[in-house]
């Protein structure tokens, strides 16, 4: 389990943290979403133990992490551009590694290289973007972490390396409990992959939980009526999304679906879709509902 | 505080990962295989190459010390380089994010990656070093290789120093060109800020003396005591191990206080050109004060009228400002910041100017006026040098192997000490009627300071309280006249007499003794060690029984003892006057039968040398310096017997005292090896008896040097 308490970051004046609470359950694969700047990074490198809360604390299984390195054995950062040493190869980059983490596999290792293979006496420099990333996957899954943290490390990708990728780890979560944190703007992918999803905004944590929790939680209609009829006729449900073309209005809600459904018919509509609503569509409404991007 | 001071405290637990270590050494060989390959190069490469050149087939020993002098500055360049690669992932926000998630606690992480810096740049330079320190014992003899040894281990720890501010800049700073620039200058700001130090206190403060030299460079720039203890050729301070060790204290203090920078450095800050907001505003301004200083002082010493005026300033202002906005510019990157820049530049320019101007009209707040208290002084030590040998030694031992032999006079008697401070007034109250300046109006006053009538003095006092206060003064040679009341005191003597001195107290060889007449002319040798030991005794014991004013009004000189004292190979060959007050000298002359003797016929000639009427300036240069090639003198032939008539009226002198006496140049012997000594010198006393020898003579002209120096070169 790790656990953010009460966790405060700043950076000179910009406040980018403010009190977060977290838990992230051991064994999920959790997607962190956010608009650009809310902290996600911050937040990953905060439980990665690259920097220090200014208030609060960040544990791994009741343990402090920062400048902890007997819990940071067990969790593995791999940042947005992987990093590499100075005209290193592969197996260069796996003695830096082995160094410092005993828990390196070269049994899982030499695996994950056949699976995917990669030139490992070819200086990485070298290499494209994505193999880069896959590169940095083997690594990291070599070392066999118990917590992994991928900060938007599928974003930029073509979609055939990203379905690489996301099958590597759905693999290695199939044989071991591993616990994932991914960052990402693009939430189709993190649908695919993360079985809990966290929304951070405005400095906190505005929304946690199972995907098909939150999603359960907010619903899609198509509602038309005969006669013209104002807005203010949904007053009763919480609409984070409206549009109106016509006597026809698309809405978006939160709340119990039968609940929902039943203020609707009493609005006596002539007609009523439900529509299929993703994670991305969430995550748009309810940052517009929160003022995000509302003005453009 | 208490978290911190526990985290600080850590700090001395860092341990070091081996196997990081080793991977660092592993990932760095090819710089090390460069840089031994470079090093090879210069150092035993090159002094091979030039024995093979060399048509004689020897090896040149300055070839071996040049070689050591570039592998010094490779190691220098070395230590500049390589950290600023192996911590190059402080630099890129990417890179320290993975570096900081590391399983390591952070100072094992820098106490391992500094400890690889440190191997990557010894190793090239242990091996070359050993290398090219055997082959250089074994093709030169007379190579101490125990010394080249010694440096050895003076070097790798002066290493460690060097490295310690390149490392602060670099925890300060957030990219590798701010991390490189300003390790340069924290390098540099020392040796800037002493020569601003000496700059400003030779110019604007009478009394000044820095003393040691250079002591304070080889105390705060590492580089400086890396060359100064390798090459022995500055070397300021006597014992080089001490200040390997104080360099080895401050690196392992330092160190400390770079590991502890780098612990609560902050990630964030990387790529920006500083991590610390404080770093530019501190090092920027100590180092614009410091040449702002350095400039206004150097300007006011070229202004002959006024201390400080618009037009002295013009150039610090301007140079400093533009040096200063570059950094900003540099540190912003961009002109966004210069108007603040300009701002700060103001500011910082308002407050050193405001200190100069402060500093300068309080007399450096008291520092020139100031004369300590008797009471308050536990003891005195006094050097006085002057042209004509009256209150110092006759010798200048400035040229000699006994100018670091000199013996100061140290006085501890209260009433000594009140006459040193009585003359320390005398002094303040001469200058007072100049207003306090030296060099300036030095140049004004010719007309009162002439070479030949100036001294020098250096007061260095002991407080009570174990404090120094250290005065040295350009001085009229009347103001030193408080000094007579010291004249008949064993530390006059030693100071004036220090060949004698040392003689008679130290392990020094009196390896010559002549008794020659004040005309130079039969002389005498004493042979006997005891004897020649005998008579400087005898000579001390006159010298101290005379009252002041037997010292003050000088008896006839009769003759002169002509002695050579040697130690290390270096000898000091002084003629001492013997005067017939010297009682005690005189009887064991003629008890050991070496009387000093005149004959009343001789085929001796003199040369009788008249200086010129022009005024008194004209022997003060020439004489003494270069121009005197040019110099045309008068001069006549004049008979032993006219000579005698003038042995009443000799008196000791140098080349500075033509212009008060006239020159006797005896013709007979050769003595190329010390003309000025053999310059006889006859007081103004002696006018009217010279008008008379005069009178049927016919006078001459001819160059000087011509006069002098063919007379005994031949």
């Amino acid at each position: 389990m790790i656990t953010l308490h009460q966790v405060s970051k700043s950076f000179d004046d910009v406040h980018v943290l403010d009190q977060v609470d977290w838990a992230v359950r051991k064994g999920s694969v959790f997607g962190l979403v956010g608009p650009n700047g809310a902290g996600k990074s911050t937040i990953l490198r905060l439980i990665s133990g690259v920097i220090s809360a200014d208030e609060g604390e960040i544990l791994l299984e009741n343990q402090t992490i920062y400048d902890n390195p007997d819990v940071k054995k067990r969790i593995l950062f791999l940042a947005d551009e992987p990093f590499f040493l100075h005209q290193a190869t592969m197996d260069e980059m796996k003695e830096f590694y082995r160094i410092f983490y005993p828990s390196f596999s070269d049994e899982s290792y030499e695996k994950l290289c056949q699976n995917f293979p990669v030139a490992r006496n070819k200086k990485i420099n070298d290499f494209s973007k994505g193999m880069k990333r896959q590169v940095g996957l083997i690594l990291a899954l070599s070392l066999n972490p118990d917590v992994l943290l991928l900060d938007e490390s599928f974003d930029g990708l073509d979609p055939v390396m990203r379905l690489t990728l996301k099958r590597f780890i759905a693999r290695e979560l199939e044989n071991r409990e591993m616990t994932v944190i991914i960052s990402s703007h693009n939430l189709r992918e993190l649908e695919d992959i993360c079985d809990q999803i966290a929304l951070i905004d405005n400095k906190k944590i505005v929304m946690s939980g199972e995907v098909d929790s939150i999603k359960g939680e907010f619903h899609k209609f198509q509602i038309g009526y005969q006669q013209e009829v104002q807005p203010t006729i949904f007053d009763e449900l919480d609409v984070i999304h409206q549009e109106r073309v016509g006597n026809v209005f698309t809405i978006v809600i939160k709340g119990d679906l039968v609940n929902c459904k039943k203020i609707i018919a009493n609005t006596q509509p002539v007609l009523l879709n439900e529509l299929p609503l993703n994670l991305e569509e969430i995550f748009v409404y309810e940052m517009e509902a929160r003022g995000y991007g509302k003005s453009i | 505080m208490k978290w911190r001071q526990e985290d600080m405290e850590n700090l001395f637990k860092a341990r070091l990962n081996f196997h990081y270590v080793s991977f660092l050494i592993k990932r760095n060989i090819k710089f090390m295989v460069l840089a031994t390959t470079f090093m090879f190069a210069l150092y035993p490469l090159m002094a091979f190459t030039q024995f093979v050149l060399d048509a004689s087939g020897t090896y040149s020993p300055y070839v071996f010390l040049t070689g050591r002098i570039f592998l010094t500055i490779l190691l220098v360049l070395s230590v500049f380089i390589v950290p600023l690669n192996l911590f190059s992932y402080l630099n890129v926000k990417r890179n320290l994010d993975v570096y900081h998630a590391l399983p390591i606690k952070r100072k094992d992480l820098f106490l391992s990656t500094f400890v690889s810096t440190l191997i990557i740049i010894l190793i090239p330079y242990t091996l070359i070093y050993t290398f090219g320190g055997v082959y250089n014992v074994l093709v030169i003899a007379d190579v101490d290789g125990l010394m080249l040894f010694y440096n050895y281990i003076y070097s790798i720890i002066i290493t460690m120093a060097v490295l310690i501010p390149i490392l602060f800049a670099m925890m300060n700073t957030g990219t590798a060109i701010d991390g490189f620039l300003y390790s340069g200058l924290l390098h540099v700001i020392p040796p800037i800020a002493y020569g601003t130090y000496l700059v400003f206190g030779e110019t604007m403060l009478l009394g000044f003396s820095p003393n040691p030299d250079l002591l304070f460079v080889l105390f705060s720039t590492p580089i400086y005591a890396l060359f100064d203890l390798n090459f022995n050729t500055t070397r300021t301070f006597p014992n080089p191990w001490a200040i390997t060790f104080y360099w080895f204290v401050f690196s392992l203090v330092a160190t400390w206080v770079v590991l502890y920078l780098y612990k609560i450095r902050r990630s964030e800050k990387a790529e920006n050109p500083f991590t610390n907001k404080w770093f530019f505003p501190i090092v920027v301004t100590t180092l614009i004060m410091v040449v702002q200083v350095f400039f206004y002082s150097l300007f006011s010493n070229f202004n002959n009228n006024t201390l400080i005026d618009a037009r002295t300033l013009i150039f610090p202002i301007v140079f400093t400002f533009v040096a200063y906005m570059i950094l900003d510019v540099i540190a912003h990157r961009g002109f966004r910041h210069f108007l603040k820049g300009m701002l700060a530049f103001a500011i910082t320019t308002v407050i050193t100017l405001s200190s100069f101007v402060g500093l300068t009209l309080t007399r450096g707040f008291g520092y020139v006026t100031n004369v300590p208290n008797a009471n308050n002084v536990k003891e005195v030590e006094v050097i006085v040098q002057d042209s004509l040998g009256i209150y110092g030694p006759l010798r200048q031992y400035g040229y000699d192997s006994f100018t670091h032999q000199m013996k100061p006079m140290v006085f501890d008697d209260p009433q000594h000490i009140e006459i040193i401070t009585q003359l320390h007034q005398s002094i303040l109250d001469g200058y007072k009627e100049i207003d306090y300046q030296k060099d300036r109006l030095y140049d004004s006053m010719i007309g009162e300071f002439r070479f030949d009538n100036t001294g020098s003095v250096t007061l260095t006092y002991t407080m009570n309280t174990g404090l120094t206060v250290a005065r040295t003064y350009q001085t009229n040679i009347q103001w030193l006249d408080p000094l007579q009341q010291l004249f008949n005191t064993p530390q006059y003597f030693a100071h004036s007499n220090t060949p004698l001195e040392l003689a008679l107290t130290d392990n020094y060889d009196i390896t010559r003794l002549e008794i020659n007449n004040s005309l130079l002319s039969f002389p005498v040798l004493i042979n006997n060690d005891d004897q020649m030991k005998q008579l400087i005794t005898h000579y001390k014991e006159d010298y101290l029984a005379k009252t002041i004013s037997q010292h003050v009004n000088k008896s006839v000189v009769l003759g002169f003892a002509n002695i050579a004292i040697c130690a290390n190979q270096n000898c000091d060959k002084t003629y001492y006057p013997i005067r017939d007050d010297d009682t005690k000298t005189l009887n064991y002359l003629k008890q050991i039968g070496k009387d000093i003797s005149f004959s009343n016929t001789s085929q001796n000639n003199f040369t009788l040398l008249i200086p010129p009427t022009q005024g008194s300036d004209f022997f003060k240069n020439s004489v003494s310096g270069y121009m005197a090639y040019d110099l045309e003198v008068d001069f006549t032939q004049i008979s032993y017997e006219e000579a005698l008539l003038l042995t009443p009226f000799i008196e000791v002198g140098n080349t500075y005292s033509y212009n008060q006496h006239v020159l006797l140049i005896p013709e007979l012997t050769p003595y190329p090896e010390d003309i000025n000594n053999k310059l006889i010198f006859i007081t103004n006393e002696a006018n009217e008896i010279i008008r008379g020898i005069l009178e049927d003579k016919t006078i001459e002209k001819s160059n000087y040097f011509e006069l002098v120096n063919i007379r005994y070169l031949d």
